[in-house]
């Protein structure tokens, strides 16, 4: 099934967790800001958190700026 | 000068040069920046992280103990500058934030009718809001009354360099306005940032200006430098330019006749 | 809120000391700075500002010729009323006097005002003394409905209203408001009114902020000076001027300088005002608010008059009549004060233009409509 993470669609088991995502995606947990379907999501719900189809996943985190 | 300190949010700062972390040739250039212009706040934004490339994370290179402020750089609108703000919070550097919502990719000057809506959403909600602005004064009695921590108004358009072609316009509002007004953007050398502090400015923000130096650590000393030197003006209150009375008395010379 | 909570905070002030510690230094700094702080003004209404008076007038004309260029406005008084239930005992109505007593019909109200009008004047400032029963705020009402055809702007010097009477007078045509405190010196106001409505000092004190609030355009305050110490006085009208502008940033502030002349109440000025300190008044007032208008009336002579345009003065009454029906019938002669400057309003217009300045006679033409909320930040 397809998610849309930061504006792309990537391929992804069907369910598969949030958390699963992100860890094999290498994302530093502590670094970063995961909005699922425009709902901010703690690092603490990843786990509990079941990806569907058609979900959009926002993955932020700071860089420069003035 | 000990005493003389900016509080903010509830935070007393002694530094009043802000600096942009943006537009550095190296995330370790841009943390030497930080340690030499001694700032106590500084800017970032926030963006979508790139899966397939590795990133250096920015908050390594910022000295513990400094106050983020992250900006709602590329939102159009209130909504959106309101979600990239809520984002910023949930990264768990604190409540801080400053409000930048441009929709005029030309001239990049800020949007107050948005500005103003979404401060309100967002001191109500508990940030710290610091709103970028024009220096228009009716924009800024509303951020006022919508609950703004200080309004920062630009010198000049942003990354312009052009130093303080809002003068008439800045001193209205540091006239006027009952929070601290920190001059952000436009800002090109540090004797127009000098110029802002001898006005009457609470802080300047700067960013281009030093990114762009030919060496910007010296750069930022130098504004770190300017902002104090402005301020101890402020402070000792700059005797006045004299004009001078004519001897004679041809408006009132006819009192004594 | 309200500004009597500003008044307050000098209750206790060491004016005195204050003024004695004022040096030339201090003085002239302030001159050539660009902005004055409240002490700052108060420092130039000090003994030791009066060496420094030329210097003043020298600022005060070049700050009135930035913010009003050379231009004079003209307008004239029309009494509607003299009834009065007050007995202040510096005023020429005061219920003690026995005069004719008479308020103008509404056919009245139009014959003077066809006369004020067919001399030039475009601006009126109708006047009534202190007698809510009879000069009610639907009379004064019913006034306007005739003015307006006259007169595109009309302002009003009448007794302390609520909100509510100035709205429905607002709504009724009026732009202005004059309303003087007379002295902000609270005992001594005591003393000067013992009688009737005008004693509460501090509903007269807000009544330019209830004028604010429904939404007048002008609001023009004033202390008749010569009753309390011209400094104090002084100072607190411009206190009181700035604490308005502040509040009101929409309303345009202005002050008058109305000084006791004698008149028929027999009144002597406890506090003579000379003329070097009424200078002194202006220039300093001018420094402290550019942008503010200054009103000096008949009440003065034509040759001091003339003198006081350069010096920062914005508006000028004109061919003035302090009798109630005085315009039309010149055989009654007790007006509320004597008046000064007899010129017809031709004459002074050709003296401000002899002065290189243009009389105005209309700068603002009411579009009808609510004002209600515009004042209000």
């Amino acid at each position: 099934m397809v998610v849309s993470v930061n504006g792309r669609p990537v391929d992804v088991e069907s369910g598969c967790l949030l958390h699963d995502f992100l860890t094999g995606q290498k994302v530093d947990p502590d670094r970063v800001v995961v909005e699922h379907n425009q709902r901010i999501v703690p690092q603490s719900e990843w786990a509990g958190i079941i990806l569907q189809a058609g979900d959009v996943l926002e993955i932020v985190a700071f860089v420069g700026g003035g | 000068m000990a005493s003389d300190q900016l509080v903010i949010g509830g935070r007393e700062l002694t530094c009043r040069l802000f600096v942009g972390t943006g537009k550095y040739a190296s995330n370790e250039q841009m943390g030497e920046v930080l340690r030499w212009s001694g700032a106590q706040v500084v800017t970032v934004a926030l963006r979508r992280i790139d899966l397939q490339a590795k990133q250096d994370d920015i908050l390594r290179r910022i000295p513990p103990g400094v106050q983020l402020l992250p900006n709602t750089a590329g939102a159009r609108n209130a909504a959106e500058a309101v979600r990239i703000a809520r984002l910023a919070r949930a990264a768990g550097c604190g409540n801080w934030v400053k409000i930048e919502v441009i929709a005029d990719n030309k001239y990049l000057l800020p949007d107050g009718y948005e500005t103003v809506k979404a401060t309100a959403t967002l001191a109500a909600e508990g940030f710290v809001v610091l709103p970028y602005i024009s220096p228009d004064l009716m924009v800024a009695r509303e951020l006022v009354a919508a609950g703004a921590a200080a309004v920062m108004p630009l010198g000049a358009p942003i990354g312009s360099n052009r130093g303080l072609k809002t003068k008439e316009l800045l001193r209205i509002l540091i006239a006027e306005i009952p929070l601290p007004v920190i001059v952000d953007a436009g800002l090109g050398k540090p004797s127009h940032a000098c110029e802002a502090m001898e006005m009457g400015a609470a802080a300047c923000l700067v960013n281009t200006a030093i990114a762009g130096a030919g060496d910007p650590v010296g750069m930022a000393g130098a504004f770190a430098a300017a902002v104090q030197a402005g301020r101890q003006a402020y402070l000792a209150g700059p005797d006045r330019e004299s004009e001078l009375a004519r001897a004679s008395s041809p408006l009132t010379g006819f009192l004594f006749s | 809120m309200s500004f009597y909570v500003e008044h307050q905070k000098y209750r206790d002030f060491d004016w005195a000391g204050y003024f004695r510690a004022v040096t030339p230094e201090q003085v002239e700094k302030i001159i050539r700075g660009d902005k004055l702080g409240l002490l700052d003004f108060l420092a130039l209404l000090a003994p030791a500002a009066e060496k420094h008076l030329e210097a003043m007038a020298v600022k005060a004309h070049r700050l009135t010729m930035q913010h009003f260029g050379r231009t004079v406005t003209l307008y004239a008084p029309l009494y509607l009323s003299n009834y009065c239930i007050n007995r202040c005992l510096y005023c020429g109505f005061s219920s003690r006097n026995t005069l004719p007593r008479k308020q103008l019909s509404p056919a009245e109200v139009a014959r003077e005002a066809a006369i004020i009008r067919s001399g030039g004047i475009q601006q009126v400032l109708i006047l009534t003394g202190d007698a809510p029963a009879v000069a009610t705020v639907e009379y004064i009402a019913a006034c306007l409905q005739v003015l307006k055809r006259y007169f595109p702007s009309i302002g009003m010097e009448v007794y302390a209203l609520s909100t509510g009477g100035y709205s429905r007078l607002e709504a009724a045509g009026v732009d202005a408001l004059t309303i003087y405190q007379e002295t902000y010196n609270e005992e001594l106001y005591a003393g000067l009114h013992p009688q009737g409505p005008k004693r509460d000092f501090r509903f007269r004190l807000a009544a330019p902020e209830r004028a604010g609030e429904a939404g007048l355009r002008a609001i023009n305050i004033g202390a008749l000076l010569g009753l309390d110490d011209w400094r104090r006085d002084a100072f607190f009208t411009g206190l009181h001027a700035d604490y308005l502008q502040r509040r009101y940033p929409a309303v345009e502030v202005s002050i008058s300088l109305p000084r006791i002349q004698p008149q028929a109440g027999g009144f002597e000025p406890a506090f003579p005002v000379a003329d070097r300190h009424l200078v002194q008044y202006l220039t300093a007032f001018r420094l402290f608010m550019p942008r503010a208008g200054i009103t000096i009336s008949t009440r003065e002579n034509a040759n001091l008059r003339d003198h006081l345009v350069r010096l920062g003065v914005t508006r000028l009454s004109a061919g003035s009549c302090t009798v109630v029906g005085g315009y039309g019938d010149q055989t009654e002669t007790a007006g509320q004060f004597a008046i000064a400057d007899h010129r017809d309003v031709a004459a002074v217009a050709a003296a401000v233009a002899a002065l290189g300045y243009q009389p105005v006679f209309q700068d603002w033409h009411r579009l009808d409509g609510p004002a209600g909320e515009m004042n209000r930040k």
